[in-house]
């Protein structure tokens, strides 16, 4: 640990006034240029004493967490990662708020009491800039030189106090990786000191001075020195591990293979253990909706916690093993070092289109489910094409839209199993392609401006830390559940009081059938159990019909006339909005009363069903046609358009969101009608 | 060395001048040309760029600032270079003396490894 030839004197004596009403626990800004290993220190440093916000207005992570001794607790602020603090960018801005105290971070405004700058030790020089920015701020300041085990394997030597002497304050060299350095990091947060020296303040200034800086404090292998180490490193170039890795993993003909091979694992991955975890899941959400059923009267409060809260959250809760699972690969995948290269290498399919190659993993994601793909695409840096990115990732197909395609490509196709799985792929290829129009229209029209030059600081190969993606998983997943027990559970009650409400008394030929039942439960028990059964399906379809979905649905009808849906579909379309596998249970509690449509036979009924004239089929071929491109277009799943409102920071994204993909299905399945015969 | 051409890529090329360090009796020609056309392992220094400001102040923020050297990694799509910084004892890339950090790779987009001229001395 290096630190400056003056007295040091407690970050608190300054600001607080010395000896003033105790404020709470200090706090410590985080700072440093991307690729420093920031978040993994401040990872180190709190554990899992953390907790994640939004910066406000924004879709950039504030994550508080605390550490140091409970009688003086610190709390660290990670700040985004940024090259400049003078840049015009989100981040930059993020950032120069948080220092000046003018952005609420976890509740708090205000400055924070002390800073620490994380450097890169393999790459100081150029981490020295923004050092040097922060140092004259002249706020109490803490220069952490991460990495230093690298430097030191590299052959570079940072001499500390040097470094020290000419920052003016506090420098603790350390490694995040190994935990060296840590606890004499932790020791100084608390005992930061204004900086003595003045960094100069225009920019070619400010980088002669870094590199001044740079020249005095590092020592090393030196660089074309007669048998040297320098000479080694010289001609290293081109020739390192991370560059030999790059020739294959970037290389024309090699990287494409590679990254579908990689990503076609990692998917196939999710899909295939995350099944597992979400089958318990389901089935622990079954039993606790058997176990509420069982130990309530049957009634309103029963109904609502089974059959609206139970099965509303368990819906959307579901899918949080495939959110952990992704999440967790993606964080392990990004630490390689790997994603930066996978981003270039999509960014030529991407480019024409108006978004970056970081795009590709969320749009990639949404295959699965939206929810992940959505957060997931915090890791694009362009505001706008993240953005963009949200707001057209729905329309790639999710598994939730599996069922529904199954149902009509079934219909379409009955016993042709090669022309039903051509109408899947054209299912999944028409969602890609209105995603990538949607997104050319936008960048063209709201989210116009050019993007950022992609230029991407390419972090060596190297082993991912699994505590790092275990912490980014737990993380989102809480922000997930959370997500899931709030605004989900709204809607979730909301949809179930729509549906269910208002209770009505069962038709007369459902009270004449049951009365048949009874008369014949002795002599004909399975006459009676039938009779029963066939009673119970059609007061189940008759108070759907009823209920104000179903007039939601009757009167929305005039709206799908042109296509020519009739108000069963209508309602099954209207009910679809809350999550599209709804359609088909849907369709087959008010076509054949059947509550569960994959028991045997349902979904022929469904199928054969007719309209009210008892002659015409619902399903018609021009109808089902229309349907199915209806269901590929359009945004229907509420879960996904509250994950929009939160990651774009703004509930008019997700209503535009439902508006577009709306719109454009609407059109769409108009067009797919009549060129079907309508 | 060579002022910052103004000239397009394929013009820029052609550009020959003198270099900054060199001693009066061995004059070594340097030639600015675009960062695209290094060879793998060739070492530069950036002398402009032509693109818009806020695109530059981001270039240079990361590190690829005016007189910065650069050795190039990878040719095409990324092109990746190093950037290469002198540590203790001084010295320039390539000379007798000087740590080097070298461990800042960045990687660039075709179109934009064409607008980052560089200037290299010319082999002899």
């Amino acid at each position: 640990m290096g630190t400056p030839s003056r007295p040091v004197v407690s970050v608190s004596s300054p600001r607080d006034g010395g000896g003033g009403e105790p404020r709470g626990p200090k706090r410590v800004a985080l700072l440093g240029n991307p690729n420093t290993g920031k978040t993994t220190l401040f990872n180190r440093l709190t554990g899992l004493r953390q907790k994640t916000s939004n910066f406000p207005g924004t879709t950039l992570d504030a994550r508080i967490g605390r550490t140091g001794p409970a009688e003086s607790p610190i709390d660290l602020i990670d700040l985004p990662g940024v090259y400049s603090l003078s840049l015009d960018q989100l981040e930059a801005r993020v950032c120069r708020e948080a220092l000046e105290g003018t952005v609420a971070v976890g509740g708090r405004t205000g400055e924070p009491d002390a800073l620490c700058v994380v450097v890169d030790a393999t790459n100081l020089a150029r981490n020295l800039r923004l050092a040097g920015e922060v140092l004259r701020r002249r706020m109490p300041t803490v220069v952490a030189v991460n990495m230093i085990d690298l430097a030191r394997k590299r052959g570079l030597r940072i001499d500390e106090a040097e470094l020290a002497k000419r920052l003016g304050c506090t420098v603790v060299a350390c490694s995040a990786r190994t935990g060296e350095g840590l606890g004499a990091l932790a020791a100084q947060l608390g005992a930061a000191t204004i900086p003595s020296r003045t960094p100069p303040g225009d920019e070619e200034s400010l980088f002669a001075w870094a590199d001044e800086v740079y020249a005095a404090a590092a020592a090393g292998p030196v660089a074309g020195g007669a048998g040297s180490e320098g000479r080694r490193a010289a001609s290293a170039i081109g020739h390192t591990f991370s560059d030999k890795l790059d020739r294959f993993f970037a290389g024309p003909l090699t990287g494409l293979p590679a990254f579908a091979l990689i990503m076609g694992v990692l998917f196939m991955s999710i899909f295939s253990i995350a099944a597992w975890p979400m089958e318990w899941i389901g089935g622990a959400f079954d039993w606790l909706a058997g176990v509420v059923r069982g130990a309530l009267p049957a009634g309103l409060v029963s109904e609502l916690l089974t059959d609206g809260i139970i099965s509303g959250v368990s819906a959307t809760v579901v899918f949080l093993p495939q959110i952990c699972l992704l999440f967790f690969l993606i964080s392990l995948l990004e630490d390689t070092g790997y994603l930066a290269r996978a981003a270039f290498l999509m960014n030529r399919l991407l480019a024409p289109f108006g978004l970056q190659g970081h795009s590709f993993v969320p749009l990639l994601s949404s295959h699965a489910c939206a929810l992940p793909g959505i957060m997931s695409a915090r890791a694009v840096p362009d505001p706008k094409q993240r953005l963009a990115t949200i707001l057209v990732a729905p329309f790639m197909t999710c598994s939730a839209r599996l069922p529904v395609y199954v149902l009509l490509t079934g219909l379409l196709f009955p016993g042709k199993p090669v022309q039903a799985a051509l109408a899947f792929v054209g299912c999944y290829a028409l969602g890609i392609a209105a995603a990538m129009v949607s997104s050319l229209i936008a960048r063209r029209t709201i989210l116009r401006g050019q993007a950022r030059p992609m230029a991407l600081e390419l972090p060596s190969y190297k082993l991912p830390s699994v505590r790092t993606a275990l912490l980014t998983t737990l993380d989102r997943g809480w922000v997930f559940v959370k997500n899931a027990g709030t605004n989900i559970l709204c809607i979730c009650i909301v949809l179930w009081w729509l549906g269910a409400f208002p209770k009505v008394e069962p038709p007369a030929s459902v009270l004449t059938m049951r009365e048949q039942a009874a008369a014949v439960v002795n002599a004909e028990p399975e006459r009676a159990a039938e009779l029963a059964a066939r009673a119970d399906r059609m007061e189940a379809a008759d108070a759907k019909s009823r209920s104000f979905m179903g007039s939601i649905g009757r009167f929305v009808q005039p709206v799908f006339a042109p296509m020519d849906y009739d108000w069963r579909l209508s309602v099954g379309v209207m009910a679809s909005f809350a999550a599209r596998e709804v359609f088909v249970s849907t369709m087959s509690i008010v076509t054949t009363g059947a509550d569960d449509p994959e028991a045997e036979g349902v979904l022929d009924e469904v199928a054969k069903s007719t309209r009210d004239d008892g002659r015409t089929l619902i399903f018609t071929p021009p109808v089902a046609w229309s349907l199915l491109v209806f269901f590929v277009l359009a945004m229907q799943c509420l879960p996904t358009l509250a994950v929009t409102a939160r990651e774009s920071g703004h509930v008019k994204w997700a209503l535009l969101q439902l508006a577009w993909m709306s719109g454009v299905a609407y059109g769409a399945a108009w067009i797919a009608f009549k060129v079907a015969g309508g | 060395m060579s002022t910052p051409s103004s000239n397009t890529p394929a013009d820029a090329r052609s550009m020959v001048g003198t270099g900054e360090a060199a001693s009066a009796d061995a004059v070594p020609e340097v030639v600015t040309l675009p960062l695209a056309r290094l060879k793998v392992g060739q070492c530069g220094t950036i002398q402009e760029k032509r693109l818009d400001e806020p695109d530059k102040a981001v270039l240079r923020a990361m590190g690829l600032s005016c007189n910065a050297s650069v050795t190039l990694c990878r040719q095409g799509e990324p092109c990746i270079v190093a950037i290469t910084t002198e540590g203790a004892a001084g010295g320039r890339l390539g000379e007798a003396g000087g740590a080097r950090d070298g461990g800042c790779r960045i990687g660039l987009t075709r179109e934009l490894s064409e607008k980052i001229f560089v200037s290299v001395r010319k082999a002899h």
